[in-house]
């Protein structure tokens, strides 16, 4: 699901919103608010601002459901608490999730070790071949957490790189 | 580490020595079988990584690999 009422109803309940609560406060009817959830209809350009905020997300991430957010100094957390998630979904069903700790990962990138061409074997892991994991670890020290790498091959599988 | 399978109802649990990954014959083998480039020195710095992750949390699950057929591998520190 990566609709615009799925993410308003996702969001809202991790905020642990109600309908009614939300819609107090974008001045709308809880019928409204449940349309929107519901995909038979959509909010208004104009309050979009104003829900992302109250949802404590972007306006792109409401939209897309992409998740990336640059968070200020204060509310970054230090390398030693992130990790960085690979997670491939072949097009024939397998699930592959590699949990590596960012100390970990930066600890490759200064001893020289290439990631991505360690990463081999499949067509899936070959797609990871064109990133620089020395700017990803640059993004996370810059406070970017989330859904950094997105990348789909022609032949269906799927590599995302999440950094939480 | 612990290599977990499970598969058509059998499940593996193969336990193996973490400093025996990490030292710099392993890592010669394995770049010369398995076609990667690893640094032999890099193998200790890995090392020490890894059991500070292990103190911190003793359950992380390094890998986890869910095959269309059901099977389950997974790989815990």
């Amino acid at each position: 699901m990566n609709t615009l009422g799925f993410h308003i109803a996702q969001k809202r309940k991790e905020r642990k919103f109600t309908q009614e609560e939300l819609a107090a406060q974008l001045d709308v009817s809880a019928q409204a608010v449940s349309k929107w959830e519901n995909d038979i209809s959509c909010p208004d350009i104009s309050l979009l601002p104003k829900l992302a905020q109250l949802l404590g997300c972007s306006v792109d991430e409401l939209l897309t459901g992409n998740t990336v957010m640059l968070l200020p100094e204060n509310q970054r957390k230090p390398l030693e608490q992130l990790t960085l998630r690979v997670l491939v979904y072949s097009a024939e069903g397998d699930k592959v999730r590699v949990n590596l700790p960012m100390p970990l990962v930066k600890l490759g990138v200064e001893m020289g070790i290439d990631m991505a061409a360690n990463m081999k074997g499949s067509n899936s892991m070959e797609m990871l071949r064109g990133i620089d994991f020395s700017q990803v670890i640059e993004m996370v020290e810059q406070g970017m957490i989330g859904k950094i790498v997105e990348v789909e091959s022609a032949d269906g599988d799927i590599v995302e790189i999440i950094v939480e | 580490m612990k290599i977990h399978v499970k598969a058509d109802g059998i499940t593996l649990c193969i336990p193996f020595p973490t400093r025996l990954l990490c030292n710099s014959l392993a890592i010669r083998i394995a770049n010369r079988h398995a076609d990667i480039s690893i640094p032999p020195r890099a193998g200790r710095a890995i090392y020490r990584e890894i059991r500070r992750l292990k103190c911190q949390n003793p359950d992380w699950n390094l890998v986890e690999l869910q095959a269309a057929g059901g099977e389950t591998v997974w790989i815990r520190l």
